[in-house]
């Protein structure tokens, strides 16, 4: 039989299966940490080093995303979903660590409201920006979700620091310019290729948490 | 929360640090059976044997079956009750619509690493969705339609208002599946009234293209894919409008794209060298048949047809060694397969016949006939209709003419088959033969179904009934006849009363219709009517 023809090289090429490998690498880490907390439980460092992992597999697979979006073979797989499904499986990604950092997670949301998005990004997307506020919050972050305007909103609101500077807006704002974190701009891009007619999706982020800290909001039509 | 104890689990995953691990978490979700596979093989062996009620499964299993092909297997053989959840777990967030089929969608994919409280809310999520159409999904899976119907309805009346886009997108396929369009139709074009989704386009795509408007149908099929490209069954669907409307290369491009999008479905690529061969464009449909030979090595789809389809494209190009190669390693892969002895002898001859080797093709087409002759019970009609075809180029009219006759006669309401034989004649230069017998059997058919009827309808039962047994003895494998013979059987027993014979003649026609491949469709209200006959059979009896 022939040979298969090779496929030529470049270098996006590369950095989708380098991503791919580390990915895998971090898989194996993963599973080391989770067989060493079996025997350290109590064990603050292993936690933390869990906690990394999981960032880094986050950044990842964001970068990947991007990565297809980029070469064009990927496609959003909108549908109408359950806007408090989507909030218990973001809360279902991010339980242990809350667990770890003994912080209160208060979940606000009407059982009947619906959104059009892709479930599987969404639920991904926000969780990592969940994950990022509970670095900063000292004891509770309220998500929230509900309608304004025509869209419907994911807030997350924390009780830290706030938003240094250069990763506040009060508008729609694009990150591609600004020196911002992966995480939000990965779900900048996420919400803007959600559409609808002349609509489209964006993120906020201000300091006027009700709890006194942070406040992300994203916004999908 | 979700009771995992009653629940029955499968876990297949080959790493055991990775197996150990997602054990762990699953006893400590309280689940009591666990079995575990290693490996693709054994989980399929498993489930042959038992039935679960959660698949846990991850997509790379290493060498021999992946996820995929499990859960493809599982759903072609029916291995997993539609109540079952089937649960991919994957390295990586993937697009599901390029991984598989339609008709091979997991319930739920899961990206690793998950934490156990992840696993547990897509467990539920999984679940509730599957109570909620429990209903709808046993009547769909004994394919009586308008009683899923009827539960559909009855979900759209009571159940709340957010599970309503799902009930919807159900109620719009099951009006497609009983070719209820207009219904249909309505339901896609309000959904997208509110809001543009991917599924109610292509459905009203699809209608289209059911209903026969090509040109509407491809349409919307190639503004799905300019906003939509990783939709791959547009893709498919709108090969299949270009086919319809003959433009074959249009349709070989479409399928051409898809399948470099997504490269691992078998059953495109066959279809890719299939139009390919109709093109001419023999260098596609070469590296498409050698693809769909390297997929069908872990598919449940795999068949000796790749084979001797790859064969048959190295013999067109000129490629004489390399296409005896690959049939020496079809039958090598194939022992003590009647069907791929058949299939490469018959292309062995004709090999052989192109380049010359008289005495070969002769010994090989002589293989052929003993195979043919012998195993006639167990060969599918596409051999047989290769076979046929083998026997006009050697001069064996004959025979050629009583298996073409056979077939025509078992096969001529399957309009697809008939137009492959027709296709056949044209290839060899016999367009008249085939035309003449196609019409007399055609009138033949009729004739005898008008003549039954009349006499069902002028209450000549036995008449008519005699008239169609009479059929059926020359076209025993004729749909047409048996479900309207049956019809009349159990028309008389309800007029002129139960007896032991009539009651086992009307089984033996129901079982022999279910055989043939009569879908469950038809055959529902005919059983429903037996059922009832049984039941009245026996309480007479036991009076």
């Amino acid at each position: 039989m022939n040979k298969l023809p090779l496929t030529p090289i470049s270098f996006s090429a590369i950095l989708g299966s380098s991503i791919h490998d580390v990915k895998n690498s971090l898989g194996v880490i993963s599973e080391l940490i989770r067989q060493l907390k079996q025997t350290n439980t109590a064990n603050k460092h292993i936690m933390q080093l869990e906690f990394e992992a999981s960032r880094m597999n986050n950044s990842l697979v964001q970068l990947l995303t991007l990565y297809k979006l980029e070469a064009e073979n990927f496609t959003l797989d909108i549908d109408e979903h359950s806007v408090s499904e989507i909030l218990n499986d973001i809360k279902a990604q991010q339980s242990s660590l809350f667990d770890l950092n003994a912080i209160e997670l208060e979940i606000e949301c009407d059982e009947e409201l619906l959104c059009y998005c892709d479930f599987n990004l969404i639920c991904s997307s926000i969780s990592s920006i969940l994950n990022n506020a509970q670095r900063y919050s000292q004891k509770k972050i309220i998500l929230s979700a509900g309608q304004q305007e025509g869209y419907v909103y994911f807030r997350i609101e924390d009780d830290g620091a706030g938003f240094p500077g250069n990763l506040m807006c009060t508008d729609k704002v694009d990150f591609k310019t600004g020196n911002t974190g992966l995480g939000l701009y990965f779900i900048s891009v996420i919400a803007s290729l959600h559409s609808n007619g002349k609509s489209t999706g964006y993120i906020s982020t201000t300091n006027d948490s009700r709890l006194g800290g942070a406040n992300f909001s994203l916004f999908l039509p | 929360m979700l009771d995992l104890k009653s629940k029955k689990i499968l876990l297949i995953e080959d790493y055991p640090v990775m197996r150990k691990a997602i054990r762990d978490m699953l006893y400590s979700l309280g689940v009591v059976t666990l079995i575990e596979a290693e490996n693709g093989q054994k989980a399929i062996t498993t489930m042959q044997s038992q039935k679960f009620d959660i698949v846990l499964c991850d997509y790379n299993l290493g060498e021999g079956k992946n996820g995929l092909h499990v859960l493809e297997e599982a759903r072609f053989n029916k291995l997993l009750p539609s109540s079952s959840a089937f649960i991919m777990v994957t390295a990586e967030q993937v697009q599901s619509m390029v991984l598989s089929a339609m008709e091979n969608k997991p319930d739920e994919y899961l990206t690793k690493p998950f934490t156990v409280h992840l696993l547990l809310t897509r467990l539920e999520r999984t679940f509730e969705r599957k109570l909620l159409f429990k209903r709808v999904d046993a009547a769909i899976d004994v394919e009586n339609y308008p009683l899923a119907i009827k539960y559909c309805d009855q979900l759209l009346a009571d159940s709340p208002q957010k599970t309503h886009t799902a009930v919807l997108k159900k109620r719009a396929e099951l009006a497609v599946y009983t070719k209820d369009y207009a219904t249909a139709k309505h339901i896609y074009q309000d959904i997208l009234d509110q809001r543009e989704l991917n599924w109610a386009l292509l459905g009203v795509a699809q209608i289209h293209y059911l209903q026969g408007n090509m040109e509407e149908a491809i349409g919307i099929f190639q503004e799905i894919i300019s906003k939509y490209p990783m939709t791959m069954e547009a893709y498919d669907l709108l090969a299949q409008s270009y086919e319809a409307t003959k433009q074959h290369t249009e349709a070989q491009e479409a399928l051409h794209k898809a399948v470099q999008l997504s490269p691992q479905t078998i059953l495109r690529q066959r279809k890719l060298a299939t139009i390919a061969n109709k093109t001419g464009d023999l260098e596609t449909a070469e590296i498409a048949c050698k693809a769909a030979v390297v997929l069908g090595k872990y598919s449940v789809h795999k068949s000796s047809n790749d084979f001797s389809n790859l064969a048959q494209v190295f013999k067109k190009s000129d490629k004489n060694t390399e296409a005896l190669g690959i049939l020496q390693t079809m039958r090598k892969e194939f022992p003590n397969d009647p069907s791929a002895e058949l299939r490469a002898a018959i292309a062995e001859s004709e090999i052989y016949q192109s380049m010359g080797e008289t005495e070969q093709a002769e010994a090989a087409f002589n293989e052929a006939l003993s195979i043919s002759k012998q195993c006639e019970q167990i060969l599918d009609k596409e051999i047989k209709l290769e076979m046929s075809k083998a026997c006009y180029q050697n001069n064996q009219e004959e025979m050629a003419g009583a298996l073409i006759h056979q077939l025509v006669k078992s096969h001529i309401d399957d309009d697809d088959f008939i137009n492959e034989v027709h296709a056949m004649h044209s290839a060899i230069g016999r367009d008249n033969h085939a035309d003449k017998l196609i019409n007399a059997t055609r009138q033949e058919l009729i004739h005898i179904n008008n003549e039954g009827v009349k006499l069902y309808k002028q209450e000549k039962f036995i008449e008519a009934i005699a008239i169609f047994a009479k059929a059926f003895k020359s076209m025993p494998e004729n749909k047409t006849i048996i479900l309207n013979m049956t019809k009349i059987i159990l028309h008389n027993i309800k007029v002129s009363g139960c007896t032991k014979e009539n009651m086992a003649e009307a089984k033996f026609y129901i079982n022999k219709a279910k055989k043939l491949g009569v879908t469950q469709y038809k055959l529902n209200s005919i059983q429903m009517e037996y059922a009832k006959l049984v039941h009245g059979f026996n309480k007479a009896i036991s009076k």
